[in-house]
């Protein structure tokens, strides 16, 4: 626990090394050149993802960093995601770039800081180091989304993502102060005074029930600040605005990555720092987060699906149903903590919102990929009548995209599918338990949105095959973004129909995940 | 052989065809050949392999114990009910080898026939893979270890069924036929789904962890006295229901009154089609089926005398239509519905044996006069009788092989189905009224059989063609099947007359249906009515009022369409309405059709309109159009102002704290 061990973080060690020779090149190749920066950086993402594949899941949990950041099952999980989702994104900025001609050395090095930070995010033991991780994802996000600054809604999204993360950051700080007020501490997990480890929810199961007040609020305004990395609503606000306004690739990437290294913190603070209630035990904390979980669940997945409804737009329709995701998910993170109140241990919820950001990686990477090579590196063209007779123009495009959107809506037996089917036989095993029968709403929720969701998918469909194209200009289909979003789509497929493998990984995290 | 033998040739047996249907659709598609090789050998390996197999249960003796080999394909355990096991796999007793052997032998001899009389046909690969999958199908109801493992292979001969009587697809009177015939089987095979569960959970009330699937856990339950009392009471009168919905299943496959109506349509296919579905094979599926389970139905009093009474309403009415159809398929159609209610029947008087039996020869002797007819349609180029005659000059081996067939239906001493039938109405003595119509129909069967013969084959040749004899191709399986048509039936002659003397036929079915092993030891069970022994000699009054009415049925035919003495205009005028009413076929298709256009349609429209106004209108129509509306509002509050970003923010923030921290104190 008291040690170092460097050993342990080397993965972000390399990459900060990455970014830095990336940087660096930047200032020695001929300006034409530069542009292969983003083969660099696929290629240094996918050494680091061919090394986190072959790292066998720990069986136990290590420390690094003095106590400040820990080496388990899940962190490994998520860092596979993060890579993947990296080497993703550098394939579809590269022809991006390319065409919008600037500054690709400090693109790619952001990118690749801002994934050291998620790979700091899904290792955090410590209030401060989360802070500190999740403010360097975002500060490398906002920087990302101005990218294009002669862009209007680029710049306006910038400026909107930036003073509301601020406010976001601000928020969460305060409660985690909250906690550290009534707890005394601020790292997850330490060595108590006998050598023994304590978690910080045994700290928080102990206290007396005025600091318990104390705690559930700093709980309540910590959960607004991660609400707002993962797009819950109320705090959903400024994803339209900045998911249309931000260049495609880092819509992508803020869709996949910076939601996925929300969900983590929420899992990290409710399975370390949220108590599991003993038998007999007066603890209405726990019970007062499942409620206001579930309502903020409720509320993100039906508000992402009914105003995704009308959006005329396919990069905001794209960053509604992101919304409805984060509800999705938001239903395993009811799940565990309803187990919690009923005191026991089952972290299904866990392994079910793995295995659904496994899945997510693909289905949506696959649809921006499609997005990115349909405007040509452009930001012209997302208006959805402009997808009008994809079918005819050209074919192979639109059968990927199609199938990516049957995925997101969960359409069986595709990924997307089974990731909502965990999620929500989750909450239906949570609805088991004594006193939680009415987390069946939520389940139907989910089933509900499900089909709401169908219909804002399908209309893109419709327009792809049914409608007759509207421009008769070929699409280029560049070889790698091909090769990388059909290999996406045959990842959908196989993930659905070869769920085996895939979910023994996604349980896989949950032996080390509690202590 | 030891057991593990035989359960090994049973598998190859029933899984070659369809090996060999996988690998022509995916393969061999192309080449004709190749196709057509895969296709009969696996069916000719599996009817070598039967015989095989029948010959060493021979050797081995009657009252054999089944051989067992099966493995779990599907499981819930720990359900609400128990645990469920489906099992497939293949049970080789007596019964399932002689179904096999039928089967194998009869679809061999079609099979080449097919060689000769598909040639030229562009869906040649098509057609024989299509076979090869209906022999897979049928073998998998014969070799059936469950009542899962016989349903699934019942649809699937339904299936296989529905794209051969469809094969012509480019004709839409045999695609009706084949969604006619489709239909009508899911009619009986949901009521057998229906006693299969009604019988699976019953068991499960009674006896808890016992496989209420299994034919052989059944057929202890139900052999037992006591626990067969024991269910019996429980269920009270659901034990007859069961039977009879499972009863259902076999009306469907084996045509029964009143779901008879697709096979005359079922035609439509190819003649090799006709000959092993229609006639020999899938059609007795539904007798196989109630010989097989023969404890279940032997108990259910009710049920029995519902099936005999049906297999005698179907006899009956299938002759008479018989007799005034002018296609020569036709008339082997109605023939076939005929005589399958002759089986059924028998096994409704608790006359299994003769059932099975009648089956054996039946297969026989009706594929080589369907065959036989094929060819005659081959040569003639038409189906209507009165435009062939004369074809006994024409066509030599068709012709002695058909009368072969004609003697053998007709049930004269000494060819196969005067043993097969005289069995039957022995078995049916003891009900009076079912005793004559087996009579009248053994009288109508000569008559319509005599009426073909002496119309195709004899007299002047009335088309305008030149037909001349088969391939060898053709007639050699004829010629096969016509020496099984005359000399098979000794085989269950009753014991003094017959070749093997107390070891006949009978003797190996009756007690492969009487008795249940126990181990080593065997039980023989005492049947309701006393039938549980093989009939010593023939039944003298029956044999020959059996014959008599055969000879008169030719000799009446002859008199009409042999020698003229009787016009047969003037008796059609004689009888009139009757002639209408049975040449309609009893109208019973027009009743079927006023149903499906009138109640069917009525109902339809009705469902429509609740579905149009109150589903669509107001569900459907109403929550998308709130939906839509919701969605709009939602876009609305996404003004792209910051400050009203953060005040929603701070407010959602100001409410969760309120609700659930703050008021968690005010509200307790």
């Amino acid at each position: 626990m008291d040690a170092m061990n460097l050993h342990l973080m080397l993965p972000e060690i390399y990459l900060v090394l990455l970014g830095l020779v990336i940087l660096i090149a930047d200032l020695y190749l001929a300006p034409e050149k530069r542009f292969n920066l983003g083969w660099w950086t696929a290629g240094g993402l996918s050494v680091l993802a061919v090394w986190l594949f072959a790292t066998p899941t720990p069986e136990t949990v290590e420390f690094a960093g003095f106590g400040l950041y820990r080496a388990d099952g899940f962190a490994l999980f998520m860092k596979k995601v993060f890579a993947l989702t990296g080497i993703l994104v550098a394939v579809m900025s590269t022809g991006y770039l390319k065409r919008y001609g600037r500054g690709p050395g400090e693109f790619f090095s952001l990118v690749i800081f801002a994934l050291t930070g998620m790979f700091m995010v899904a290792s955090v033991n410590d209030f401060m180091s989360l802070f500190v991780s999740l403010e360097l994802v975002t500060l490398c996000l906002f920087i990302l989304a101005a990218y294009r600054r002669h862009d209007k809604l680029s710049g306006e999204a910038g400026i909107k993502y930036i003073i509301v993360g601020a406010m976001a950051a601000g928020l969460m700080l305060f409660g985690m102060a909250f906690i550290y007020g009534a707890t005394g501490e601020v790292r997850f997990t330490y060595m108590g005074a006998d050598g023994q480890l304590v978690l910080l929810s045994q700290t928080v199961a102990n206290l007396e029930s005025g600091w318990q007040m104390t705690a559930l609020f700093g709980f309540t305004v910590l959960l607004v600040g991660l609400g707002f990395k993962v797009a819950a609503v109320p705090f959903h606000v400024w994803v339209p605005d900045v998911y249309q306004g931000a260049p495609t690739p880092v819509t992508a990437f803020l869709s996949v990555g910076s939601k996925a290294a929300g969900f983590i913190l929420i899992i990290r603070v409710i399975t370390l720092v949220v108590p599991t209630i003993a038998p007999g035990a007066d603890l209405a904390l726990v019970d007062q987060l499942v409620k206001l979980f579930a309502l903020i669940a409720g509320l993100t997945l039906f508000y992402g699906n009914l105003a995704a409804i009308p959006q005329k737009n396919l990069k905001r329709l794209m960053g509604f149903s992101s919304i409805g995701h984060a509800g999705y998910l938001l239903l395993g993170i009811v799940a565990v903590l309803a187990m919690k109140a009923a005191g026991e241990e089952t972290m299904n919820g866990v392994s079910a919102i793995a295995f659904y950001l496994f899945a997510y990686v693909f289905t949506n990477m696959a649809m921006f990929i499609g997005m990115v090579i349909f405007t040509q590196g452009s930001e012209d063209s997302h208006a959805i009548d402009d997808y009008a007779g994809l079918g005819k123009r050209a074919p192979l495009l639109a059968l990927c995209m199609t199938i990516a959107l049957l995925s997101l809506a969960g359409v069986p037996p595709l990924a997307g599918f089974f990731g909502k089917f965990y999620l929500i036989s989750s909450i239906v095993e949570a609805a088991r338990l004594d006193g939680y029968g009415w987390l069946l709403v939520l389940a139907a929720a989910g089933a509900v949105n499900v089909v709401i969701s169908m219909y804002y998918y399908l209309c893109v469909v419709k327009r792809m095959y049914m409608l007759e194209p509207t421009s008769d200009e070929p699409i280029h289909l560049p070889p790698p973004a091909k090769i990388a979003m059909v290999a996406c789509i045959v990842l959908v497929v196989v993930i659905g129909i070869f769920q085996g493998p895939f979910v023994q990984m996604a349980t896989g995290v949950l032996a080390t995940l509690g202590f | 052989m030891d057991d593990n033998t035989v359960a090994t040739l049973a598998y190859v047996i029933l899984f070659a065809p369809v090996v060999a249907a996988i690998l022509i659709t995916l393969f061999t598609r192309k080449s004709k050949g190749i196709s057509a090789f895969l296709s009969v050998g696996s069916v000719v390996t599996g009817g070598i392999l039967s015989v095989i197999l029948l010959f060493d249960q021979l050797a081995k003796g009657p009252g054999t114990p089944p051989v067992i080999s099966q493995f779990e394909w599907a499981a819930a355990r720990d359900s609400a009910i128990g645990d469920i096991v489906l099992n497939i796999g293949v049970q080789v007793d007596f019964i399932s080898i002689l179904m096999s052997t039928i089967v194998g032998v009869v679809g061999s001899c079609i099979f080449v026939y097919a060689l000769g009389y598909m040639k030229g046909d562009e869906g040649w690969s098509r057609f024989f893979a299509k076979f090869a999958f209906f022999a897979f199908s049928m073998l998998g109801i014969t070799y059936a270890t469950n009542f899962v493992q016989i349903f699934i292979f019942w649809e699937l001969v339904g299936v296989s069924s529905y794209l051969l009587i469809g094969y012509f697809y480019q004709k839409p009177s045999a695609t009706d036929a084949g969604k006619k015939a489709f239909m009508t089987n899911r009619i009986g095979d949901f009521g057998m789904t229906l006693g299969i569960l009604l019988l699976f959970f019953a068991v499960r009330d009674v006896f808890g962890a016992v496989d209420g699937f299994s034919f052989v856990e059944l057929q202890r339950i139900f052999t037992d006295e006591a626990s067969r009392t024991l269910l019996f009471d429980a269920m009270g009168w659901k034990a007859g229901l069961g039977a009879f919905l499972i009863f259902v299943g076999a009306m469907g496959k084996s045509a029964q009154f009143p779901l008879h109506v697709w096979l005359p349509d079922a035609m439509e296919g190819p003649t090799p089609v006709s000959a092993l579905m229609h006639a020999a094979t899938m059609v007795a599926a539904g007798v196989y089926m109630i010989v097989r389970c023969y404890w279940l139905f032997a108990w259910a009093e009710s049920a029995m005398i519902a099936i005999a009474w049906i297999g005698g309403i179907t006899a009956l009415m299938a002759a008479t239509i018989a007799v005034v159809q002018n296609d020569i398929k036709k008339i082997l159609a109605y023939s076939t519905l005929s005589q399958l209610g002759y089986m059924v029947m028998a096994c409704g008087m608790w006359g299994a044996g003769a059932g099975m039996f009648h089956l054996a020869t039946h297969a026989f002797f009706k594929a080589l006069l369907f065959m036989g007819a094929g060819s005659v349609i081959h040569a003639c180029h038409t189906n209507d009788i009165w435009e062939m005659g004369g074809l006994a000059k024409k066509m030599k081996h068709t012709t002695w092989t058909f009368i072969a067939g004609t003697l053998a239906l007709a049930g004269i001493f000494p060819l196969a189905g005067f043993w097969s039938k005289d069995e039957i109405l022995s078995a049916s003595h003891h009900i009076a009224p079912l005793y004559w119509i087996g009579v009248g129909v053994a009288f109508l069967t000569a008559f319509y059989m005599g009426r073909c013969v002496f119309t195709a084959f004899f007299g002047k040749y009335r088309g305008d063609g030149h037909p001349h004899e088969s391939p060898a191709v053709m007639w050699v399986p004829l010629a096969i099947l016509a020496i099984f048509a005359i000399f098979g039936g000794w085989v269950g002659a009753p014991a003094d007359l017959n070749p093997f003397g107390e070891h006949g036929l009978q003797s190996y079915l009756l007690v492969a249906y009487t008795t249940v092993a126990e181990g080593a030891h065997q039980q023989v069970i005492n049947w309701p009515t006393g039938q549980g022994h093989m009939a010593k000699s023939l039944h003298m009054n029956v044999a020959v009022i059996g014959t008599l009415v055969a000879v008169a049925g030719l000799f009446v035919s002859y008199l009409f369409y042999g020698s003229r003495k009787f016009s047969a205009e003037k008796a059609k005028k004689m009888f009139g309405p009757i002639y209408t009413l049975v040449s309609n076929k009893y109208y019973i298709d027009e009743f079927y059709l006023f149903l499906v256009k009138k109640v069917q349609q009525g109902f339809a429209n009705l469902c429509s309109i609740v579905e149009q106004h109150i589903i669509i209108g107001i569900f459907v129509n109403g929550l998308a159009g709130g939906a839509r509306e919701a969605g709009d509002k939602f876009r609305k509050m996404q003004t792209g102002r910051v400050n009203t970003y953060v005040t929603m923010i701070l407010g959602g923030l100001t409410l969760l704290v309120f609700l659930f921290v703050v008021g968690k104190e005010f509200w307790g």
